[in-house]
């Protein structure tokens, strides 16, 4: 049996991948070679050695795993809460931006609104020539008119006001000096 | 004669299937235990391929155990887990060369061919010649620096696949690809120079014979 030969079959033997029959002849060899059983004892030193080397490098990488697999699970745990939640925090966001809406339109001036003319009643209006803008504006404002044309050919103008207030407007209009005629218009048939 | 066997050895059919199944459902201990079976096997393949480059080795095998993590159906039983795992770890290797532009491959096949690796004509021993017996706590840590530092990849890798994880020198031929007679001669090179630099560490020769 040559070096490569008995290095062969020591591997095997430690390995216990030896049958019986071999195992018992290669015994035989090495209780007649001292020095072959000595080699067999140092292949198993340096096979411990080389153990204990892979298990510690298995070690490492271990630990190096073990910080991802947490980095992962934070992440995960992460997703997973942002898919349990994401629908009531989607409604939580559209009852907000509602409610946000919501708010500027109730707070939004009165006479900005587009009057509907099935509730309103139109009004002409002919203001004195030397009425201040100013005046003609708070007084619109006061009996909840807005205007909606003019001036016409005459110089009137025809503002809209809520036909509940029809009345009360009219007799406010025509009771103020820069107010010199106003009358309800009639609708078209 | 006691021989220490890995703390975790390669795993049987069925213990592997049953720790697949647990890691389907994330169990970490199932893939401690099938990590701890099979790092070391595929950063010992990719030792050969990736030699002196530890901190590769153990990202890329850290990657291919990933990937059993992550996908743990993918293995589907035709082959042997190792086998599997081998063929992981040569994707990855391949997409870790084209992120090095392939400069580390011409240095394969120099592994086990040069000066270094030839025998000290005194060491060519047969099998009466003999070797020193090691029997003391300094002489496991000359051993410990010789096996540490004397060896290249291509030796470490085969004594490794030889003495821990139990195959013949054809399997790992065919899983390193390479030629059986030179991965046989790799294997009885390293063995011998771990065993000359323990002798000349120790101020021994081989005439000096040995103290059973």
């Amino acid at each position: 049996m040559n070096q490569a030969e008995l290095l062969e079959m020591m591997a095997d033997f430690l390995n216990g991948a030896l049958s019986a029959k071999q195992a018992t002849a290669f015994e035989a060899h090495l209780d007649a070679n001292p020095a072959a059983r000595q080699q067999l004892e140092n292949m198993r030193v340096l096979r411990e050695e080389l153990v204990r080397q892979a298990e510690a490098e298995t070690d490492a990488a271990w630990t190096v795993m073990q910080t991802r697999l947490q980095a992962e699970s934070v992440s995960t745990g992460l997703a997973a809460l942002w898919r349990r939640w994401r629908l009531r925090a989607g409604l939580f966001v559209a009852i907000g931006v509602a409610a946000f809406e919501a708010f500027l339109l109730l707070n939004a001036p009165a006479y900005r609104a587009a009057p509907d003319e099935r509730e309103t009643q139109a009004i002409q209006v002919l203001f004195a020539p030397d009425a201040p803008q100013r005046q003609v504006r708070e007084l619109l404002d006061q009996v909840h008119a807005q205007v909606s044309a003019g001036p016409g050919a005459s110089g009137e103008y025809t503002v809209q006001v809520h036909k509940e207030e029809a009345g009360a407007a009219l007799a406010a209009l025509r009771a103020t000096p820069i107010v010199q005629d106003a009358y309800p218009r009639k609708s078209l048939p | 004669m006691e021989t220490r066997r890995l703390r975790f050895p390669e795993l049987a059919e069925e213990e592997l299937a049953s720790l697949l199944k647990r890691l389907s459902e994330k169990d970490q201990a199932a893939f401690s235990r099938l990590f701890h079976a099979y790092f070391g096997r595929v950063a010992n393949f990719l030792r050969v391929k990736l030699p002196g480059q530890d901190d590769a080795i153990q990202s890329i095998a850290n990657e291919v155990l990933y990937e059993i993590w992550r996908k743990p159906d993918s293995f589907d039983g035709s082959s042997r887990f190792s086998t599997f795992l081998i063929g992981i770890a040569k994707n990855k290797l391949l997409q870790h060369w084209g992120r090095q532009d392939e400069k580390l491959v011409p240095m394969l096949d120099e592994e086990a061919e040069g000066d270094d690796d030839a025998l000290d004509p005194a060491c060519k021993s047969e099998a009466g010649n003999p070797y020193d017996a090691l029997l003391n706590q300094q002489e496991l840590n000359v051993l410990r620096d010789c096996a540490d530092k004397r060896l290249n990849s291509l030796q470490r890798t085969v004594l490794l696949d030889r003495l821990l994880y139990g195959h013949k020198i054809e399997e790992i031929a065919q899983t390193l690809e390479r030629n059986a007679a030179t991965l046989r001669r790799a294997f009885q090179i390293g063995y011998e120079k771990v065993m000359d630099c323990v002798r000349s560490r120790l101020g021994l020769t081989p005439a000096q014979g040995i103290q059973p």
